[in-house]
């Protein structure tokens, strides 16, 4: 790789065509015909970049549209951000709104606002507050969603599935609706999973336990099930170990 | 997943629900296996049945791959094994005599590295695929020396164009003619009647055994 010296700034309107950056610095609206690198970019306005986006961290502050990939091992999202292709990331932090086609991986996930995603989305730990929606697998190995509108999930596993009823209040209020959200899934299987407000056709784990406003086709569980009065399970299966029925 | 529903199509499968069952692994080791890529993304097999969608996986690979990962996992880190266990060339390289001490290959093949090659003070990891999968070729009888030859030709000239992509190494004869090729796997491949394969090697389990040898001769020494 090609020692990366300079760096690009542009105030007001501009477009470069791409390549090697050290600091990359857009105040205005900006447009990158091609690849970039770079240490650090900064984008305040409007950015599009018709390429792929490789930094070591990467900060929106107001719209980016990545046609491409974007790799950035810290990626701060403050307002809005759409990739067309896949991301790949250590830390992802966003408040506001993602939306990507592409796979997404990360090791941990920061999020307050709408997620939404295409393709299958996986990290080690992710903190949820809000909206989403994955067209594929979620597979987290912690994850904790408050939920602050309707969302859906194809399939979602993990060793620890939390998902919440979001308490309305902070920065938050502005989607208060009076009804409660649900979220949407077909399968959700973890370890421990803890469910509140969850529509699934199917759910397994060790411990589980479902609480209110949940409707749960049916519970496969090893260790232990936990049943919320309010909560609506059509079938129970206690399965594995010795006295297994099947 | 198309390509991968079509490569397990005669196979043996096993729902997540037995799998997990009959190893004793929880929901939890298994999405986190599969986060670090230690099972691959193809094994993992949608189909619908009258619950909804299901998973499946063939049967024997995944059996063996956690049987692999359990026995590993006190010794390794995930990390460790995903690398171990993808077909990307691993940054080993070896002194020849290293690979011989450690009975990874035997002379015979390592000399026709050497015919080939002209005597490399220090082997990458194509020149000891090669020679491996060479040197299983002769152990079974399979090939003869010129056909060996010809199979590390083969490896060393044009495996690392793969990138770590998976790919199968076919040898056939026919009429006393012999000739060596790499194919993308999964891929089908279809010959005369008068053909005949004398080799057919899955280089990713070929690798997959390889780097755990060089793994575990090294953890023997230090």
């Amino acid at each position: 790789m090609r020692q990366a010296g300079s760096d690009l700034v542009i105030q007001g309107i501009g477009t470069s065509s791409g390549g090697v950056f050290r600091d990359v610095t857009i105040h205005g609206t900006g447009r990158i015909s091609g690849d970039i690198t770079c240490e650090r970019w900064d984008g305040h306005g409007t950015c599009r970049v018709m390429g792929d986006i490789q930094a070591k961290r990467l900060a929106v502050h107001g719209i980016l549209h990545c046609h491409g990939d974007v790799a950035a091992r810290e990626l701060a999202v403050h307002g809005s951000a759409s990739v067309d292709g896949q991301i790949d990331s250590q830390l992802l932090s966003v408040s506001g709104r993602i939306s990507v086609a592409g796979p997404v991986k990360a090791e941990r996930v920061d999020m307050e606002g709408v997620l939404s995603a295409d393709a299958d989305f996986q990290a080690e730990q992710m903190r949820m507050r809000g909206v989403l929606s994955v067209d594929g697998l979620l597979n987290v190995g912690r994850l904790d969603v408050q939920l602050y509108g309707p969302s859906q999930v194809q399939e979602l596993g993990g060793d620890h599935v939390s998902i919440r009823s979001g308490r309305r209040r902070g920065w938050f209020r502005w989607v208060h609706v009076f009804r409660r959200h649900k979220l949407r899934a077909w399968v959700i299987e973890g370890d421990e999973v803890h469910l509140e407000d969850t529509l699934a056709q199917v759910v397994r784990g060790a411990n589980v336990r479902i609480g209110r406003g949940c409707e749960i086709g049916l519970v496969e569980y090893t260790g232990t099930l936990e049943k919320a009065p309010e909560a609506r399970v059509t079938e129970e299966r206690k399965v594995g170990g010795p006295d297994a029925s099947e | 997943m198309e390509a991968g529903q079509h490569g397990h199509a005669d196979e043996d499968l096993i729902s997540k629900k037995e799998l997990l069952e009959q190893t004793g692994i929880s929901y939890g080791q298994l999405y986190r296996w599969k986060r670090k890529n230690l099972i691959p993304e193809a094994w993992f097999i949608r189909r619908s049945t009258f619950t909804g969608q299901e998973t499946f996986f063939p049967r024997q690979q995944i059996l063996a791959r956690i049987e692999k990962i359990q026995s590993m996992k006190d010794d390794l880190s995930l990390d460790e094994m995903a690398a171990m266990f993808s077909p990307n060339p691993a940054r080993w390289s070896l002194p020849p005599h290293e690979l011989l001490k450690r009975n990874i290959v035997t002379k015979v093949a390592l000399d026709c590295l050497n015919r080939h090659a002209g005597n490399p003070p220090v082997l990458t990891f194509a020149h000891i695929l090669s020679v491996y999968a060479a040197d299983q070729a002769l152990r079974t009888g399979a090939v003869n020396l010129d056909e060996a030859g010809l199979m590390i030709q083969v490896l060393t000239d044009h495996y690392p164009r793969w990138e770590g992509r998976a790919c199968d190494l076919w040898v056939v004869r026919k009429l006393g003619v012999t000739t060596c090729c790499l194919v993308a796997n999964p891929a089908e491949v279809w010959f005369d009647a008068t053909a005949h394969v004398a080799v057919h090697l899955h280089l990713a389990e070929c690798i997959e055994e390889l780097k755990l040898k060089l793994a575990q001769e090294t953890e023997g020494e230090t």
